[in-house]
């Protein structure tokens, strides 16, 4: 499993250039590179103790009119074990269901990309991992209500060492 | 349409060569744009960061019901001295989608009304299956006031439509759950004579998209 994020920054490309990136299907994040002046980096009482991950800077996008998926980010510290994360809940006033995605090419389509479930996420000791736009996201199925920005709602994070995690998770425009 | 198949967590490293190599020679010439290759360019052109396609392709003839305007049959070409940006995608994508489309609101936001007032915004879902007229009308203009919500339930105009962009997409019934839909993520800029000027991937920081577009609505076409 894949857990380092290809962070690119398109600026002039080459026809091949263009084709990688599309046949990859991935881009860089977008634009500002934001250390959020307001992120959070909680880390919650965890019942396993030290040295599981840490979770900052969980946020999730406004959701516009009718979209009925959501899609929340963070940032993954690794603690002093490798460790994956394998769950995510929210309460049902949020989202019906949970999911962890990847943005990936799609098969079958040039130069598309799809989302694939995946079962877990990899952070390896020390390593930071982080959930963006067009890479690994916390996928929010069958929005109870529009996500508002301004709003946040708590985010439990399930680790494969046992650690769980609960943040929150602020909602922006971007 | 090729059926997906069965789907690894992660991509063919095999596939991915063959993609890039497929879609390196339907782009043609490909380029990125320092200013040099268009047709009346002028020594002192400013670079954009989005990509040029030399030459640009012709979109005029691409169009599609607008479900904002009742059905409307709406034309991918721009008001005159204006520019329209045209995505493909649908309501249901959690992540590339809503990215994209805040990005263009974030660009739109940061430019001089006048020029802002040139830029329309017209999306193309690909999943008309779970994309209703209402829906998606509600969706765009989550973004941009006036936007355009192209649907249409006939695949052909649809794979037409996506094809004269050279975008690609693919909707695959996924058993019990959701259709898997993917799609080309990138973001079109069309001028008042319908060629596609410029194209953005994903991930475009909205200041990029917005000099381009200052550049692209400065200099209208001759």
């Amino acid at each position: 499993m894949e857990t380092d994020r290809i962070s690119l920054r398109p600026r002039r490309l080459t026809g091949a250039g263009v084709a990688a990136l599309l046949a990859l299907g991935l881009a860089g994040c977008g634009g500002d590179d934001e250390a959020a002046p307001g992120g959070v980096a909680e880390a919650a009482a965890a019942p396993d103790g030290a040295g599981a991950p840490q979770v900052e800077d969980a946020w999730a996008r406004s959701s516009a009119a009718g979209q009925t998926a959501g899609a929340a980010y963070l940032v993954l510290v690794g603690g002093a074990e490798d460790d994956r994360l394998v769950g995510a809940a929210v309460p049902p006033e949020v989202a019906a269901s949970v999911e962890l995605h990847r943005t990936a090419a799609a098969e079958g389509a040039a130069g598309a990309t799809t989302m694939q479930e995946v079962d877990g996420v990899d952070v390896p000791a020390g390593a930071t991992v982080a959930f963006a736009p067009g890479g690994y996201h916390v996928m929010l199925i069958g929005l109870a209500e529009p996500l508002v920005a301004g709003g946040s709602f708590p985010l439990d994070l399930t680790f494969a060492g046992g650690a769980a995690r609960t943040v929150t998770a602020e909602v922006r425009d971007r | 349409m090729t059926p997906l198949h069965d789907r690894p967590t992660r991509p063919r490293r095999a596939t991915l060569a063959a993609l890039a190599l497929g879609l390196a020679l339907a782009c043609g010439a490909c380029g990125g744009g320092d200013g040099g290759a268009g047709a009346g360019a002028d020594a002192a052109e400013p670079a954009v960061a989005g990509i040029r396609r030399d030459p640009p392709p012709d979109v005029s003839a691409v169009s599609l019901p607008d479900a904002a305007a009742g059905g409307a049959s709406f034309a991918t070409v721009a008001e005159e001295g204006g520019l329209l940006l045209v995505y493909f995608g649908f309501t249901n994508c959690p992540d590339i989608c809503p990215t994209t489309l805040a990005d263009v609101r974030a660009a739109l936001a940061g430019m001089a009304a006048p020029d802002a007032g040139r830029v329309g915004l017209a999306m193309v879902t690909v999943d008309p299956g779970r994309d209703t007229g209402e829906l998606l009308t509600g969706y765009v203009r989550s973004f941009v006031a006036d936007g355009h919500a192209l649907r249409t339930d006939d695949d052909a105009a649809l794979r037409g439509a996506a094809t004269a962009f050279g975008a690609d997409y693919v909707v695959e019934p996924a058993g019990a759950g959701e259709p898997e839909v993917g799609h080309t993520s990138h973001l079109y800029a069309v001028d008042d004579r319908g060629r596609l000027v410029l194209q953005w991937p994903f991930g475009t920081s909205p200041d990029d998209m917005r000099a381009d577009m200052e550049h692209l609505l400065a200099g209208a076409p001759a």
